[in-house]
Formats: C-alpha cells, sequence, structure tokens
C-alpha cells in the first residue's frame, strides 16, 4: 500500500522537523509555527463542523474566546495546573458548543447562521460587559507561570505543547473521518433525507459536530493565549469568524489536506505582507470572495482535479 | 398458522390542498412478503412510500409497522424500528467512497463508543474492520467491490442505483421500500441486479415494498401486487392476476403487457 | 416613570425603531426577490454615511446631498449584484451567506483603509435644534428620521402596488418562473431589487449620520435589523416596519429600566428566542418544501 507507505514517511518527517525546530528556528519564526499550528487546530475544528457536517457557523471566533479567556483567568488567579486549566478552558468551549448546537438542531441555512451570530454577539457583549473579570476592550494579560518546572516562557517548551496538542488533534480528526462519527458528519450534509432513512439521529450528530468543533477552538484559545501572551477581544469578532471560515474555503472544505493548507497560507500570507498590514482584512475577504466564486472546492480540490484524469461526467445526487 | 402482517395501512389519506395524491389506501404486506406497487404515473406511489417511511405526514389514516403505529412518527425513529428506503432520485453521499455509503448504511448496527472512535483504539478498529469486510461481502453481490474506493459520484447511474440498493440493503431492516430500483439501468443489469436483490431479500427474512415500472423485472421480482391509480388501490393479486385484470389493463398496463 | 419620560423614551425608541425598520426593509426587499439575504446590508449603511460626508465636504447642500447618497446606494446595489451575486445565484446557501459577509468585510476595510477609525459627522441638516413641546424634549433629527422612514414605506407601499416594475417585483418574488413565462425580465428586476435595496440603506446612513456620526463600524446595526427582520419575517414587509419600530421600543424601554447591559443583550435574547420557536416570524411564512 504504497499511499500508507508515503504517510508513514511523511509523519516521520514531520516528527524529525518538529523535534528539531526550536533549535533552529529564530525565534520569530518559532512564534510564527505556533500560530500556524493553532490555526491549523482552529481550521481542523471549524471543518468538521462546517466542510464535514455543512453547518454554517459564524460563531467559531467565540467559543476561541471562551477557550482563551477560561485559560487566562484560571492561570492567573488559581493555582491549577497548567494541563487542568487547559482541560477545563476546552470542557467549557465545549459546553458552549452545546448551548449552540442543542437549538441549532432544528435550524438550518440563514436561520443557523444568524444563530451563531446571536451567540458571537452574545459573548462579545458579556467580554465588554464585564471588564473587571475580561479586561474588557482593553484585553487581559496572561501571567507568568510554570509548567513541570519550567517556565512558562521558555519558548522550547511552549513550542513542543503546541505542537502535541495540534498533532494529538491531526490524530483524532484522521480517526474521526474513518470512523462511523465521521461517516455520519458527510452524510448529514449530503443528504439528510437519506442520513435519516438510514437511521442516523440528524440532531444529535449536528449537536457532536458543534461540540467537538467548539471543543478544538477552545484548546486553541488557550494556546493562543499561552503563545501571545495577551487576549485582545479583537480577535473574537465576526471578521475573525471570517478569517477561519477563509482557512477551510480556500484550503479546502471537509478535508484535513484543506484545513493544513489553508491554515499556513492564511498565517503566513500577513508575514508575506508585512509592512502593510492594514490590507489585513482586505485581502482575506477580498480572495475569500474570489474563492467562494471561482474555486468552490479550495485548493485542496484543484491539487485533486490536476492529479485525476477527466472522467465521465456522472450523475451523483 | 397466521402469516403475521409487517405492515398494515388502514385507510391512509393524503391530501394536498384540493388534491388527494393518496386516497383511503388500506393495504396488508404479510412478513416475508415481496409487495410491487405499480400504476401510472401521478398515481401516488412515490407519495404512498414517502408517508410511510415518514417523509412526510399523512393527513387521515393510519400505519401499523410491526405492531406499532408510526403515522405520527418522525423518518429516523421509523427507521429505528426496522424500516428502510431508496430514494427515486439517487441520493448517495457523493463525497464518500463507494463502501462509505455502504458502511453508512450499516450506521445503526455499528457500536463503537464516540470517545474509542476518536482515539482509535484496537476495539473501535477491530469493529471497523469486521464492518468493512460485511460491506465489501454486499458490494461484491452487487458487484461494485472493484469500485469500493472510488468516490461514488464518478460511479455512472446505474451502478449508483446498485450501490444506492446495497446501502439499504446494508441496514438489515425488517421492511425495504423501494422507489424504481432499476430505473435507469439496462434491462440486464436490472435483471442481475433483481435477481441479486431477490436472493439476499430471501435470506434474510426481509419485507419488500417496491415501486418498478419495468414490467418484466416486477414480474420476476413481486410475490403480491397492488395497483394504484389517481392515488386509489384499484386491484390486487398475483404478478399473472393482475396482468391479466381488466382493471389494471384499462388504468394503464397497455404497452408493458404488450411487451411482457 | 412619568408621562413626560415615558413619551421621551417612546420617540427615542420609534426614532432608533425607524432605522432598525428602514434597513430591515432594506433586507427583506432583496431577499424576496432572490431569496438571498445580504449580510453586507450594513456596510451598504456605512456606503451612504461616508458618501454624505464626502459630498458635505464638496460644500454641496444638505438638499442636494440627500438625493445623490440615495443615488449613489442604488448604483453600488446594481453593481453588487451584477458583478459578483449574480454569479453565485445557483450556488448552495453556505456560499451566499458567506459570500455576503465578505462583501461587506470588503466594503468595510475598504472605508478603514482611506479613512482610518476616525469618527467624522455632519451636522444637523435641519436648521433648528431640539425644542420642548408640554414638557418633552423633542430632537429634531429623530423626528426627521421618523419621518423619512414614513415616507419612504409610504413610497414603497405605492411603488409595489401601483408601479408597472414594483409590480414586476412582486411577481418574481412569488416565481421566478411565472413572472418569466409573463415576460418579465427577472435579471433585471434582481438587479433593481439590489439597487433600491441599497439605496434604501444608504438613506440610513445619511440619516444617521449627524446623529451617532460616521465611522467604518457604522454597519453594526445590521445585526439589530436583521433582528427585526427575524421579528417581522423575512417574507414581510409590512413585517420588517413593524418589527423594526418593535425592537426600537423594546430597546429604549429595557434600557430605561434595566439599564445598557440588559438593552445590548436583549436584542439577541428575542433573535434565539424567536429563531427557536417561530423562526418565520410574526408576519413571514414558511416555504413549501417538496421531497
Amino acid at each position: 500500500m504504497k499511499q500508507n507507505q508515503q504517510t508513514v514517511w511523511m509523519i516521520l518527517a514531520l516528527l524529525i522537523a518538529a523535534g528539531i525546530a526550536p533549535w533552529v528556528l529564530p525565534t520569530y519564526y518559532l512564534y510564527l509555527l505556533n500560530l500556524i499550528l493553532i490555526n491549523i487546530i482552529l481550521a481542523l475544528g471549524l471543518n468538521v463542523l462546517t466542510g464535514n457536517s455543512g453547518q454554517i457557523s459564524l460563531c467559531h471566533s467565540s467559543f476561541m474566546a471562551i477557550g482563551a479567556y477560561t485559560y487566562t483567568l484560571l492561570n492567573n488567579h488559581s493555582q491549577l495546573p497548567m494541563l487542568l486549566c487547559v482541560l477545563v478552558a476546552v470542557l467549557l468551549a465545549s459546553v458552549g458548543g452545546i448551548l449552540v448546537g442543542y437549538p441549532a438542531r432544528r435550524l438550518s441555512g440563514i436561520y443557523l447562521a444568524l444563530a451563531t451570530l446571536a451567540f458571537l454577539s452574545l459573548t462579545q457583549i458579556l467580554i465588554e460587559e464585564f471588564p473587571d473579570l475580561t479586561g474588557g476592550i482593553r484585553g487581559l494579560k496572561i501571567e507568568p507561570s510554570e509548567f513541570l518546572g519550567w517556565s512558562m516562557g521558555n519558548e522550547t517548551m511552549l513550542f513542543y505543547i503546541v505542537a502535541i496538542a495540534c498533532g494529538f488533534c491531526l490524530y483524532i480528526t484522521a480517526n474521526m473521518m474513518r470512523s462511523r462519527i465521521g461517516r455520519a458528519f458527510d452524510a448529514i450534509r449530503t443528504s439528510p433525507h437519506a442520513a435519516q432513512a438510514l437511521g442516523i439521529q440528524v440532531a444529535q450528530v449536528k449537536l457532536v459536530a458543534f461540540t467537538i468543533s467548539a471543543a478544538y477552538a477552545g484548546l486553541a484559545g488557550a494556546l493562543f493565549s499561552m503563545v501571545v501572551g495577551f487576549i485582545d477581544p479583537v480577535e473574537f469578532g465576526v471578521s475573525a469568524s471570517l478569517r477561519y471560515i477563509t482557512f477551510i474555503v480556500v484550503g479546502g472544505m471537509g478535508s484535513i489536506a484543506g484545513s493544513v493548507i489553508g491554515a499556513v497560507v492564511f498565517t503566513g500570507l500577513p508575514e508575506a505582507l508585512r509592512g502593510i498590514k492594514e490590507y489585513g482584512d482586505l485581502v482575506y475577504s477580498a480572495i475569500l470572495l474570489l474563492s467562494l466564486i471561482f474555486m468552490p472546492n479550495g485548493l485542496v480540490g484543484l491539487l485533486r482535479a490536476r492529479k485525476s484524469k477527466p472522467n465521465a461526467s456522472t450523475v451523483g445526487h | 398458522m397466521q402469516t403475521k402482517m409487517l405492515l398494515q395501512t388502514r385507510h391512509l389519506s393524503l391530501q394536498f390542498g384540493g388534491l388527494k395524491a393518496v386516497d383511503d389506501v388500506s393495504i396488508d404486506v404479510p412478513q416475508g412478503q415481496i409487495r410491487g406497487l405499480i400504476g401510472p404515473n401521478g398515481a401516488g406511489k412515490t407519495t404512498l412510500i414517502n408517508s410511510i417511511s415518514g417523509a412526510i405526514q399523512c393527513t387521515s389514516g393510519e400505519i401499523v409497522f410491526d405492531g406499532v403505529n408510526i403515522e405520527k412518527m418522525a423518518p429516523h425513529l421509523i427507521s429505528a424500528l426496522g424500516m428502510s428506503r431508496s430514494f427515486q432520485h439517487v441520493q448517495i453521499f457523493g463525497d464518500r467512497s463507494v463502501r462509505d455509503n455502504v458502511l453508512i448504511g450499516m450506521h445503526r448496527h455499528l457500536k463503537i463508543g464516540l470517545l474509542a472512535q476518536l482515539l482509535g483504539t484496537r476495539h473501535a478498529r477491530r469493529l471497523e474492520l469486521e464492518a468493512k469486510e460485511k460491506a465489501d461481502d454486499l458490494l461484491r453481490r452487487f458487484e461494485l467491490l472493484e469500485d469500493a474506493e472510488r468516490p461514488a459520484s464518478l460511479l455512472p447511474y446505474g451502478m449508483l442505483k446498485r450501490l444506492d440498493l446495497a446501502r439499504a440493503l446494508a441496514a438489515k431492516p425488517k421492511l425495504l421500500l423501494l422507489d424504481e430500483p432499476t430505473s435507469g439501468m439496462s434491462e440486464e443489469e436490472a435483471l442481475t441486479a433483481i435477481r441479486m436483490l431477490k436472493s439476499i431479500v430471501r435470506e434474510e427474512g426481509m419485507t419488500l415494498l417496491v415501486i418498478e415500472h419495468n414490467m418484466r423485472v416486477m414480474m420476476q421480482l413481486a410475490d403480491f401486487i397492488s395497483v394504484l391509480h389517481l392515488g386509489r388501490v384499484i386491484t390486487q393479486g398475483t404478478p399473472d392476476q393482475v396482468t391479466q385484470d381488466p382493471i389494471a389493463i384499462e388504468a394503464y398496463l397497455g404497452e408493458e403487457v404488450a411487451d411482457a | 416613570m412619568t408621562i413626560t419620560i415615558a413619551l421621551q423614551l417612546l420617540i427615542a425608541g420609534l426614532s432608533v425603531g425607524s432605522i432598525y425598520a428602514l434597513v430591515a426593509l432594506a433586507l427583506v426587499i432583496p431577499f424576496k426577490a432572490s431569496s438571498i439575504l445580504n449580510f453586507a446590508q450594513g456596510e451598504l449603511v456605512t456606503v451612504g454615511a461616508y458618501a454624505a460626508l464626502v459630498l458635505t465636504a464638496l460644500a454641496l447642500p444638505y438638499w442636494v446631498v440627500l438625493p445623490v447618497t440615495i443615488l449613489i446606494g442604488f448604483v453600488v446595489g446594481l453593481f453588487i449584484e451584477r458583478a459578483m451575486i449574480r454569479r453565485i445565484m445557483a450556488a448552495p446557501e453556505f456560499t451566499l451567506v458567506i459570500a455576503t459577509f465578505a462583501i461587506g468585510l470588503i466594503i468595510k476595510s475598504a472605508i478603514r483603509l482611506y479613512w482610518q477609525d476616525n469618527l467624522f459627522t455632519i451636522d444637523n441638516p435641519l436648521p433648528f435644534g431640539s425644542f420642548r413641546v408640554a414638557g418633552v424634549v423633542l430632537n429634531p433629527q429623530y423626528l426627521w428620521v421618523i419621518f423619512c422612514t414614513t415616507m419612504l414605506v409610504v413610497c414603497l407601499a405605492w411603488f409595489f402596488k401601483f408601479n408597472p416594475l414594483g409590480k414586476a417585483m412582486r411577481a418574481v418574488s412569488q416565481s421566478q418562473e411565472a413572472a418569466r413565462l409573463m415576460g418579465v425580465s427577472v435579471e433585471r428586476v434582481l438587479m433593481i431589487s439590489w439597487g433600491i435595496s441599497s439605496a434604501i440603506g444608504a438613506l440610513g446612513g445619511i440619516l444617521l449620520a449627524p446623529i451617532i456620526g460616521i465611522n467604518p463600524e457604522v454597519g453594526h446595526l445590521v445585526l439589530k435589523a436583521l433582528v427585526a427582520a427575524v421579528i417581522g419575517g423575512f417574507t414581510s414587509l409590512p413585517g420588517a416596519v413593524v418589527g423594526g419600530l418593535l425592537l426600537g421600543l423594546i430597546e429604549t424601554y429595557s434600557g430605561a429600566f434595566f439599564g445598557s447591559t440588559a438593552k445590548n443583550i436583549l436584542p439577541f435574547v428575542v433573535l434565539v428566542v424567536f429563531l427557536l420557536v417561530r423562526p418565520y416570524g410574526l408576519f413571514g411564512r414558511a416555504p413549501l418544501v417538496r421531497i
């Protein structure tokens, strides 16, 4: 099985690269790599919900916010060890996912979009209305702490934490897509009627999709706080959600490769456009729009089309 | 010994505004029977299937499936009771492989915990492997095994119909509803597929309710046929009886009988 | 609560509600025609505000700036439909939703690029300031907003009932196929309905400019307009007006009674409640689904 061997070699190469990265890369590039890995986690989570399960969601950044604020507040104000802070952050973000996913069971299309928009607005308002807790629009700083005796500021250790988290997310996403729940996700997107007729409980699967994607976002949020050291609520608004949607639309919806490509390209892009940072949102949204119109299957779709020979036209569904 | 009735509709009616798509239909399908539904276009056959499967709600009447009243039940609960169906306009999961489509059909029977799936435990992998073997077995019988890994959307129409069939069978239902399973297939493909379908149905002791336009296929497949016209059941009988029944012939059989 | 304060709040609520109603109308009109919800509508309001800014800076009098701003909005709407929306008319819902968001963000960031986050304003267009009637302080700007919105509603009502183009738009809203068979150019009607909705948005922008100022985040109010449209029902024009006014009143009164946090949260709570209980709003109707 040539494909499996290729994958094994690739994973090995990545592991080695990850292993030596902190010693080889200068600080700034390591920081960038951390951001890329965090964005991969975000993209993977969003792809589960939107790419695979077909649910429109504008509040992915809100789940990230829950994770970020929970981690930071626990880190700053409690004696809980780092891993536990992260775990609670992920759990609370998942609860957020359930809060949205449960009522969203019966919603779809624009109504679903509006419900997620409502959740986003509510979290934004709550962040601003309780500045004593959240730092309001001025943001929140992460207090220094340590993990296993190493300071959390140690960039080598920070990188390994982020890399392991990302690797773990890639692993469970791959498992998901190969098993019953992953197939159910694709089924409810492609043809909810057929899925239902085959005994799949569409509402329940939607709820699971929301919860899992929120958990990913929560993890990403916690890691983001660690890496950046400061939370700015502007990171958790509609334009942030659109940015993550851009990752998967341009990278490729519903595929792990798409998530990775999208995250890599769009984390690297602002850096390539350094000096014209204000163009950030404009470039993102323009690329997003162009992709939606001209490249709906994303870069992954483009690559796949190039690879396979043109097939006889088929009648799908 | 009385044969158990697996499906019974009692005075089932479905009204769309002023139109009665299904008009006072009462049929009894005993367990293990292959029941055919024929009738001219617009006779209400698909609507009847949709009502039974729960896709649409009937306006009056009862549906009893395996002793349970299902006329007000949601589709996924009905399928949980052991009913499965195919669709007139094939609804295949195109992004997924042919094999995955069948595996999705087996969704209800695959009991693996969510956490086990996420972590890829050995237990989960083993159950997946077993499922894969069962799926491949079904694919082989429908001559789809060669394309098991291909994305389903790449299949030609005839093979898609076979996949639809295999997928519905994979759910191992007590009652299988089929809506024009051989439409779009060549005559040869159709007869082969039907032969395979019938043997699996008999092996598993399934009950079948089939809509078919192709009379040759219907003659081969069905034990008993109900003829619909304008939403009502106008006559019923064995395939031989029905093809000779003047009521049925008058309604529409016409050229089909001449062909068969 | 004295009557004076209650009346004061009423005027404020109706004024805010008028803006919501106006933008809600702008959302519902293209939705009825093309089944597309334009999440960029807020930015079209922003475009109106900045157009007014530019024109006013050219020393043009208000009675020129107002119609020209509306015209600019109209043209922008035509452009958006023709150049972008038309290409994705047949796309899945996800694409349509995200595309309109993207268009909005493009507009907003382009504006931000040129004007930064500076807060501008234009002067009160009316020659007189606040005055008192029976103890109630009346701000003429609020009254102007209510007046303009009322005029707009009257014009739209006339337009859809008597104007051939308006009637064509109603036909297209009911059934594109039937309208086409009757000889209506559906493409042209769709384009114009987007133009009209954009023009209405621009009107909202210039009406708001002297009251809340001009900055790139003006479009944020589209969220409230969306709530109003859900309350009213996306398929109902009168619903949009009622929804908008209701929301304005609910907001204003709850702000007075329960404070600013409640005032900010309430619209979205109302939104969620409606989505769960009555997604088609007070006056909307569920679409027919065929299997």
